[in-house]
């Protein structure tokens, strides 16, 4: 294997003349804390580092996306454009990377322009310089706000393509969407998506040509999680077949539900002939500081998957499996489920496949239900499913079967319209309800309501936070007091008594 | 393909404990978990190995009352051993077992209720291995030729298939081949499994695969879809990294993808208990937990063998020298070299990463010798095929006298004393056969399951005149002592 893999890149090499060099976007603070502590990071954790992963040679480095603004906001009590200003003050060479989810902001319906462009606004005046632009539906028409509000404010474009196992999903369709990121919105980088880790090796290298081929000289990204435990493989013979970018989490952040390690990838890559822009010896101090806090907050390291193939054939998320066993327990009809999982499948195929990303999964299992439940299929249509056909959501990608188009059309509710109506602005009303407050206050009250936002607490300033386990913070705080003549200190599985 | 035609046999005991709690399963530990790993049914349990010998020697276990003890409380499941004929504690004249040494190796293995044994001869000599294999057969043993896969051959596939028909030839039931270092890949097995089968005919064809790379499970299930007879695993917690694919994955994904017949529940259950009580075991202990290893190019190189990567991996660790692995893997490639490239597997693979490891430590190269390098170079177990040793450390080693291989009539003479086994282990070992552990009294071998609480009770007990007063509380414990001294 090894050999094989020199050989390829020395090969490139002769033909280019020189060698090539791959570059690693980190992904600890965004998807790595994401797949393995439910995004439960701090920011106040991030910062003490913050400064040493910038002179870590990283392409860019992903700052937050959708699901950290809402942990920040609703699990978290912190301001998530804070973090951005926090991380960008000591995060300073290398560029910051935000995100936005299309034009659904945080819920299941698009919404209209004008609130997702302050959105991309806001997070670039506090600092990020790259904005991540991704649409379940490879709907172009979705991102172009967003991205005109990015180039208007100088931040470059990220083109993210997800990654799908489905019929019509060939390498053709993902070289035209990737040329046409490239060639429509002058995208700098264009990203291979895969969230659920379902690559194999064998579409790596027919997929990865295909798409850099498409796009040039414009980098070619790659992501991959290590569900199956085959990601750094997968992200290894990316490289050598054309992405110019990997993703990466930093050991131990890296492995498990999460990214392959930075510096194992780095270490792989240089000994089969590229060149890696990467300081190994600061990634294992940044390393180190991520494994001391994950044992301080009691929280999780990526440990390494065993290759299961079942994860190439499920692709239902399993936050959308619990949430659909749930429901159909509450109706009364658990005993459907595996029936209701069969028709999801055929359901999804006639929809054109949609990456089951939020809010597809929904949509899909909503009218596999009714297929189960009733007589005829599409007997009964769920208001969403007719929107979803009628190009509410945006145009898809692929037709849908036209002969349940037309069920579709003929039972679904006469209140949803053909054609989609225009959305109407939302800044108006929201800056006439909201007078006298900034803009991002105005955006995370719109996002998650007045007292969530009213309940958030600025991060301490400096970097202090301390990695020592809390009893030694705790005894260390005791011993600065000048006098203490009996202290008795209790809680739940400790009891601590000092004369 | 049918599932009835696979036989999983289990290999826990030997390789997966070597390979994941470097060997630190005692007898008393073997025997409380025996019944409920039998009773996941797997075609054969190995129980004693080359390892497993120097484990108890090392250990003060007698090796053959283990085995007999086994026998006892995995009924109804065949009994499987690894038996190798080249050693290597480096003592002189038993560097090669004689055939009539190995034959008796064979025979205490037999009397003991062993039926089936894994015949490793890493060189792959026709001379000591056609012998043996007849003398297995009149013992009535089913006899399993191990075939080395190595990735570096001018000829590759068909050299493995030349190799594999030999075994056949010589007399061999099954033929084995073992990817001891992890290295197969899917694209590998699609050319390499045809061609064994073309040299084959109708010999069966096992196969032992670790997963080093992490691409085991994938391998092994590639290769019960081209077909292949049998497939060594492990329970889940001896499984995985330098151990090989897990069972009840395997099943789990083979009925899954539709292969074979699908395990029923009742196996799955059965496997799942084994993997259970296995866990248990290794948390009360402070063994390793079970998890896989992270895909990584450097075994490729270095090429390691199981139990042996797994404990070099460590020593990178310990030593902080872990983001140095390729540097490693790449001297142990050029160590190998440079002694005649034998085979990565015992005896010669811990020399040459002991080698290895001394010179990325900033040794001066071949400053000194291990003592395995030593002997490899001065090619005591006969030549390797594959290479040639570097010039200028074999002038430096220079030639060894023939020293013919010990004879059991030899040795017997010389330990009257000792029993046929005692010997046998003793030559296996490299120790005097009075060195050998006595049997232990049966009561001795029972299992003492030790909670953490209890260790922490047990030690607390000890010291406790140490202590004035002594209060430590925790969820669901809470201990109070009251020390002698103050």
């Amino acid at each position: 294997m090894l050999e094989h893999l020199k050989k390829l890149v020395a090969a490139e090499t002769a033909r280019t003349g020189k060698r090539r060099t791959i570059r690693l976007t980190d992904d600890t603070l965004r998807d790595g804390q994401q797949c393995l502590w439910a995004t439960r990071m701090r920011t106040e954790h991030m910062l003490p580092i913050a400064e040493r992963m910038d002179r870590a040679g990283f392409y860019a480095i992903q700052a937050v996306a959708l699901v950290q603004f809402d942990a920040s906001v609703l699990f978290l009590n912190q301001d998530p454009f804070e973090r951005i200003r926090l991380l960008r003050e000591r995060i300073t060479r290398t560029p910051l990377r935000g995100a936005i989810r299309s034009n659904l902001m945080r819920g299941f319906f698009p919404v209209a322009d004008d609130i997702t462009e302050l959105f991309v606004e806001r997070q670039i005046a506090n600092g990020i310089r790259e904005i991540g632009v991704f649409d379940a539906l490879l709907c172009a028409d979705n991102l172009a706000p967003s991205i005109g509000v990015a180039h208007r404010l100088g931040a470059d474009v990220t083109y993210l393509l997800g990654y799908n196992i489905a019929p019509g999903y060939d390498d053709a369709l993902y070289a035209s969407k990737a040329r046409e990121g490239v060639e429509r919105f002058g995208a700098k980088t264009v990203t291979l998506a895969d969230a659920a880790g379902i690559l194999t090796i064998d579409r790596v290298r027919t997929i990865v040509p295909a798409m850099k081929q498409a796009i040039g000289d414009v980098r070619l990204e790659f992501n991959t999680h290590c569900l199956t435990g085959l990601g750094p493989w997968l992200a290894i013979e990316a490289a050598v077949h054309g992405a110019d970018t990997i993703l990466t989490a930093v050991d131990p952040m890296a492995n498990g539900n999460s990214l392959p390690a930075a510096q194992m990838i780095a270490r792989n890559l240089r000994e089969i002939g590229f060149d890696v822009t990467a300081d190994d010896g600061l990634l294992d101090e940044v390393g180190e500081y991520f494994g001391a806090l994950a044992e301080r907050e009691g929280q999780p390291v990526g440990v390494p998957a065993e290759y299961e193939p079942s994860h190439y054939i499920t692709q239902y998320a399993g936050g959308a499996m619990s949430n659909l066993q749930s429901q159909l327990k509450l109706a009364g009809i658990a005993d459907k489920l595996p029936a209701v999982l069969e028709e999801i499948g055929r359901v999804r195929v006639e929809l054109g496949s949609p990456i089951m990303v939020t809010p597809y999964p929904a949509i899909v299992s909503a009218q596999a239900v009714m297929n189960v439940l009733n007589k005829e299929r599409y007997q009964v249509v769920p208001d969403e499913v007719k929107k979803y056909v009628c190009g509410y959501f945006g145009a898809l990608p692929l037709p849908v079967d036209p002969n349940i188009k037309d069920r579709i059309i003929a039972n679904g509710s006469k209140d949803v319209a053909l054609t989609p109506p225009v959305i109407a602005p939302v800044l108006p009303g929201l800056r006439q309800r909201y007078k006298n407050v900034g803009d991002d206050e105005l955006l995370l009250r719109y996002m998650y309501g007045d007292e969530k936002v009213d309940g958030l607490g600025p991060t301490a300033p400096g970097d202090s936070f301390s990695l020592d386990h809390p009893l030694v913070d705790l005894v260390a705080g005791l011993a600065q007091r000048r006098r203490k003549a009996q202290v008795q200190v209790s809680g739940a599985g400790f009891s601590l008594s000092a004369n | 393909m049918s599932k009835a035609a696979v036989r999983y046999s289990d290999v826990s005991l030997t390789d997966g404990q070597s390979a994941r709690w470097a060997g630190a399963m005692t007898t008393p530990m073997m025997l409380a978990v025996a019944a409920r790993l039998a009773a996941a049914r797997p075609a054969a349990i190995e129980v004693a190995s080359p390892a497993m010998l120097q484990q108890c020697v090392a250990r003060g276990e007698d090796p053959w009352q283990r085995i007999e003890l086994l026998r006892d409380r995995c009924s109804g499941v065949a009994l499987r051993a690894a038996v190798a004929m080249l050693t290597e504690h480096g003592r002189r004249g038993a560097d090669v077992l004689s055939t009539d040494l190995a034959t008796l190796w064979l025979r205490e293995l037999a009397q003991r209720g062993v039926s089936e044994v894994v015949m490793i001869d890493p060189l792959l000599s026709d001379e000591r291995i056609a012998p043996l294999l007849k003398a297995a057969k009149v013992l009535g043993l089913t006899t399993i030729a191990a075939l080395p896969f190595t990735q570096a051959s001018a000829r590759g596939d068909a050299d493995l298939r030349d190799q594999a028909a030999a075994l056949a030839k010589a007399g061999a039931d099954r033929v084995m081949l073992r990817d001891e270092a992890g290295l197969l890949t899917a694209d590998r097995l699609a050319t390499l499994l045809p061609a064994l089968r073309t040299g084959l005919r109708d010999t069966p064809l096992d196969l032992h695969l670790r997963c080093q790379t992490a691409l085991g499970p994938l391998v092994a299930l590639e290769a019960v879809r081209i077909g292949i007879d049998g497939l060594d695993t492990a329970f889940a917690p001896l499984a995985n990294g330098a151990s090989v694919p897990a069972l009840g994955t395997l099943l789990k994904s083979q009925r899954l993808l539709g292969l074979g017949m699908p395990a029923s529940e009742q196996e799955l259950h059965a496997i799942r208990e084994a993997d259970r009580l296995l866990a248990e075991l290794a948390d009360r202990h402070g063994f390793e937990p079970a998890h896989a290893w992270v895909f990584d190019l450097a075994p490729y190189v270095h090429q390691l063998p199981g139990d042996v990567a797994a404990q070099f991996m460590r020593r990178l660790a310990a030593a902080g020298l872990s983001h140095r692995l390729h540097e490693f893997a790449n001297e142990c490639a050029r160590v190998r070299s440079e002694v005649g490239a034998p085979p990565m597997l015992a005896p010669f693979a811990r020399p040459i990463a002991e080698q290895a490891l001394l010179h990325l430590q900033g040794m001066a190269r071949y400053a000194e010798l291990r003592p395995g390098v030593r002997r490899a170079l001065q090619q005591v177990h006969g030549a390797a095929a594959s290479g040639a040793v570097d010039a200028r450390l074999a002038q430096r080693v220079g030639a060894l006298p023939d020293t013919p291989t010990h004879a059991v009539a030899a040795l017997k003479t010389e330990f009257p004393e000792a029993s046929d086994a005692a010997l046998l282990a003793a030559q296996a070992c490299g120790v005097s056969p009075s060195a050998l552990p006595d049997r232990a009294p049966i009561e001795a071998l029972h299992y003492e399951a030790t909670t953490p609480a209890g260790a922490l009770l047990a030690g607390l007990t000890a010291r406790a005149a140490r202590y004035a007063q002594l209060g430590v509380q925790g969820p669901g414990v809470s201990i109070q002592l009251q020390g002698t001294e103050g």
